[in-house]
């Protein structure tokens, strides 16, 4: 007998541990509650053990996603560093085109008011010198533009084109100081001549002591030099100065039209002359991407009629 | 080659015993930590590697004497106390498993990796079986979906990729203790 448990002592203990297991099935799946004599000491015993090993785990885990994961993190850092740039970029480009069509909108509204036929045009670049102030503009004789004619910006005027070649036009501007205009004080209707300075700024002259120029009037053009349409705006007074002696006073004006800002404007034609081109003003669809400060408004120019290179002489 | 295994002849001192019974006491302890909290963080819960089935399965290859039968239940019964299920449940597994493990390594020559690790695939199968009949005579559970099939697969195929290194573990901890 002995000898029968000592060799089957293996399948016995099993059987045994068997049917204590199916014991304590049996009881568990009868009772609603747990019925677990050693459980609760066996979990005493390992609740420090199992603290220490999940904090160790859970620092070993941070080190992997904080360290290990940094690689796929790196790279998803760069993928969204491009997008951001692209989305500035197209942002930058948005805000452009934007600002383009709320300038060109005040262009057009202008070309509208003006009782002459206008044409559009981009200011391609600036004079070289500081002492003088003048702008080369993207339409030239094959557009229709001749010395002569006025310059506008929705502000007011900006100056008269001084010399044109086939596709691009100089423009005199209003502060430059071999210009001068002929305007009123709108308020008071006092007339004079507008000229520029070597220094930044636009001086009145002509206009006698006794008659009323204040700060902050209005100077518009007269209309009278058979240029500039009647009634545009050109400056705002800055400051009047009655000198001692002399017939004259002395005012300062501070131009309505920004020439340093301008990027389109619109120059006018002589009132009875007409268009060479068929539109006035370019649909959306005829602007390209936006250069710096260039648009290109019409499409394939018209045959020159004039020479190249004609300049305004005063 | 021989298939049949021979029987244990040599008796072992109270001392390697006691050493063994401790190691094995100490495995069971940290297969336990680790699959309640590391390998439970790492895999988020899908799938835990069972390493006290491993043990057991070790058990029933090495352990054959009433010392092993004990330590199959108590590896189950300790489970249950760390787990959701009915008590018992893992305990009747854990000792069912013992004894298949047991009866084959009589028969067959096990002592090398590959039967190792074959056998811990089995093994897993059968506990999962065990527990599935188990549940279906307790708790009217008739039907094993398909997502429980294949979970009961993965388990298997991750316990036996891990047998290696937990029979290494453990033979390099009786070698240590000076059991092997």
């Amino acid at each position: 007998m002995l000898e029968f448990v000592r060799r089957n002592r293996v399948l016995l203990s099993s059987g045994f541990f068997l049917l204590c297991s199916l014991g304590l099935l049996s009881a568990n799946a009868r009772q609603p509650g747990r019925i677990d004599p050693l459980g609760h000491v066996f979990l005493e015993l390992m609740a420090p053990f199992q603290r220490f090993t999940a904090g160790i785990g859970g620092m070993a885990q941070g080190l992997f996603d904080r360290y290990v994961l940094l690689v796929g993190t790196q790279a998803e850092n760069e993928r969204l560093k491009a997008r951001i740039r692209e989305l500035e970029r197209r942002g930058t480009h948005q805000s452009e085109m934007e600002l383009m069509n709320r300038r060109l909108k005040r262009l057009l509204a202008l070309g509208r008011e003006l009782p002459t036929k206008a044409v559009a045009a981009s200011v391609t670049a600036r004079d070289a010198s500081v002492w003088f102030q003048s702008l080369t503009l993207n339409k030239g004789e094959v557009d229709g533009i001749q010395v002569g004619m006025p310059v506008i910006a929705p502000e007011g005027v900006v100056g008269l084109i001084s010399g044109t070649s086939m596709h691009a036009s100089r423009v005199l501007l209003l502060t430059d100081p071999n210009s001068g205009i002929d305007v009123l004080v709108q308020r008071t209707r006092v007339r004079g001549i507008l000229s520029g300075q070597l220094e930044r700024g636009t001086v009145l002259k002509y206009v006698k002591r006794s008659d009323d120029v204040e700060i902050g009037d209005r100077i518009v053009a007269s209309g009278l030099d058979g240029v500039f349409p009647k009634g545009l705006p050109v400056g705002r007074v800055t400051s009047v100065s009655k000198k001692d002696r002399g017939l004259f006073l002395y005012a300062e004006v501070a131009p309505a039209a920004d020439a340093s800002r301008l990027e389109e404007v619109l120059v006018a034609f002589p009132s009875g002359e007409e268009l060479r081109k068929p539109a006035l003003l370019p649909s959306a669809a005829e602007f390209g991407p936006p250069g710096p400060s260039e648009i290109g408004l019409y499409g394939p120019p018209a045959p020159p009629a004039r020479g190249e290179g004609r300049s305004a002489g005063r | 080659m021989s298939l049949l295994s021979t029987s244990h002849a040599s008796t072992p001192g109270i001392g390697v015993e006691v050493r063994a019974a401790g190691i094995y006491v100490m495995a069971g302890t940290l297969a336990l930590l680790f699959q309640t909290t590391v390998l439970h963080g790492l895999t988020g819960g899908r799938i835990i590697p069972d390493l006290v089935l491993i043990l057991c399965v070790y058990l029933g290859l090495h352990e054959h004497n009433i010392g092993g039968a004990t330590g199959a239940f108590l590896l189950g019964y300790l489970f249950d106390s760390f787990s959701g299920s009915l008590v018992g449940l893992h305990a009747f597994a854990m000792t069912i498993v013992y004894l298949i493990v047991y009866l084959v390594s009589r028969r067959l020559w096990m002592d090398n990796a590959v039967s190792g690790v074959a056998m811990v695939f089995l093994g897993s199968l059968l506990k999962g079986v065990a527990i599935v009949a188990a549940l279906a005579a307790y708790l009217s559970i008739d039907r094993m979906s398909l997502g429980v099939a294949q979970t009961l697969l993965a388990e298997a195929l991750l316990a036996a990729a891990l047998t290696p290194l937990v029979f290494g573990g453990l033979r390099w901890a009786k070698r240590l203790a000076g059991g092997d």
